[in-house]
């Protein structure tokens, strides 16, 4: 808990010189809540089968090796594991048929086998895509993806600009709060406090001694940050303009058009052979 | 004190002319709610697939403490800095996994629950313990459609959803509730108190 800068890694980001790291940041986006979409729709092992192919052959393609998101798997292998089981063992079957093992509320049958890998499968491709699209988008183009994603809001009254600038400068200020927690919680640990002893109870109070020095640390920091932000005649609004301008090139387009495609064609594919 | 219905966070910090100082003071509000949600998720009772922790007390807290707005971008910060690779989540866990995984759906739900008790603490609902409580009932609420819902979306079933999501944290949240129902009218008279000391 101490030495959490040390082990822990903001952003995923794998600087490399693919067309996938090239695209623009909204159109990942978009992908990414599609993807995630028709992997929740389909149902058949064909169309699995296909979303399955379809990010396998986007891993060359971002030019990552696939050594590298074996790795990266590895924390979600428990958790997906443990998905599979608990299926198998609740699945609620709708007849009798293919009971393989049944015990108390407990059945094992064919169709929860089934099922339970199917949902494995699904699993396995969110967590891929998803992470493949932070492998290739930085930080910062993801929140400028959005952000302009996300700007007809503006016409209605809500003031986007302003609310991702607050939550970009939340963001960047991270590294040094978790330098601070550190420093709190050192102190306090110099001073014969422990954060991670004693009961559920013990333990919450103590996690309060830690908030004080933080949130106080953490104005202080926004006062210095608001004074960056003056000096340099901040008004926002409408007065500010853009450092980095987003626009579709023609390699977007063709590449939107080549997914909406495949995605196409795993929905057909998922009604046209429903295994 | 009738027309005053501030969240309590716009009480106690008066909101400057300038735009910067106002944004900068957001996103230190913001970060220092983002990880004080992510302390009280490391309270944890562990229970699968989703653990009984202090986390859903922090949310709603922080939503009614800090107003609608700055409610839901914590916990949109909240959200990013998990996906991110922060140890934030239940149990110093983290990872996109979590979100889009079957667990993700109270996740999600904490970004609108933390909107609503904002939008409801306002309009002074946090003022007195009754209100309070329902404040945060109905922000339980929403974290439970969301969550439950995708969880079952995963579990092919609606009843073993409410039974392993649902279910065994109602205890835990009446506590939670009547831990917030006390403790934000309470912090609300504390500042009546020393507004009124100070002759304000």
């Amino acid at each position: 808990m101490i030495e959490i800068s040390r082990v822990v890694t903001i952003g995923q980001y794998v600087p490399q010189s693919s067309i996938i790291h090239k695209l623009d940041p909204r159109i990942k986006i978009l992908a990414a809540v599609t993807f995630i979409i028709v992997a929740s729709i389909v149902s058949s092992f064909t169309a699995l089968a296909a979303l399955a192919l379809f990010t396998i052959v986007l891993i060359p393609i971002s030019k990552l090796t696939f050594r590298f998101i074996l790795i990266t798997l590895r924390p979600a292998l428990f958790f997906i594991a443990f998905m599979g089981i608990f299926q198998i063992l609740f699945y609620q079957q709708t007849s009798n048929q293919g009971v393989l093992w049944s015990w108390w509320i407990l059945h094992i049958t064919i169709q929860g086998i089934i099922a339970s890998i199917k949902i494995d499968i699904r699993s396995l491709l969110f967590y891929v895509f998803i992470n493949l699209i932070t492998y290739t988008t930085t930080f910062v183009e993801l929140t400028d993806g959005a952000g302009s994603l996300m700007a007809p809001l503006q016409k209605i009254g809500v003031p986007v600009q302003e609310y991702m600038l607050t939550i970009m400068i939340a963001l960047k200020f991270v590294p040094l709060f978790i330098e601070q927690l550190e420093q709190s919680i050192k102190a306090q640990a110099a001073r014969g406090a422990s954060i991670d002893k004693g009961n559920f109870f013990i333990r919450a109070i103590n996690i309060s001694q830690l908030l004080i020095p933080l949130v106080l640390n953490g104005f202080q920091r926004a006062e210095h940050m608001a004074v960056a932000l003056e000096a340099r005649s901040y008004r926002g609004g409408k007065y500010r303009t853009k450092y980095r301008i987003l626009r579709l090139k023609p390699v977007d387009i063709t590449v939107m058009l080549f997914f909406v495609l495949i995605m196409a064609l795993t929905l057909y594919i998922n009604i046209r052979w429903m295994i | 004190m009738a027309s005053d219905t501030r969240a309590l966070a716009d009480r106690l910090i008066t909101k400057s002319s300038t735009r910067a100082i106002n944004i900068t003071r957001d996103a230190g509000l913001i970060l220092a709610g983002s990880f004080f949600v992510a302390l009280l998720a490391q309270a944890q009772i562990p229970l699968q697939p989703v653990p009984v922790t202090l986390q859903t007390f922090g949310v709603l807290l922080i939503g009614a403490a800090l107003g609608s707005r700055r409610g839901a971008l914590t916990m949109l910060a909240y959200a990013i800095e998990g996906a991110a690779g922060l140890p934030v989540f239940a149990g110093g866990t983290s990872g996109i996994a979590k979100i889009v995984g079957p667990t993700g759906g109270y996740i999600i739900g904490f970004i609108f629950a933390g909107l609503l008790v904002g939008w409801l603490a306002e309009r002074g609902w946090d003022r007195t313990p009754w209100m309070m409580a329902l404040a945060m009932i109905a922000g339980n609420l929403v974290i439970y459609s969301f969550g439950a819902s995708w969880l079952a979306y995963w579990l092919h079933s609606f009843s073993l959803a409410l039974h392993f999501g649902v279910y065994p944290f109602l205890i835990g949240d009446l506590l939670k509730v009547i831990a917030a129902a006390i403790a934000l009218p309470l912090a609300h008279w504390l500042v009546n108190a020393v507004q009124l000391h100070k002759g304000k």
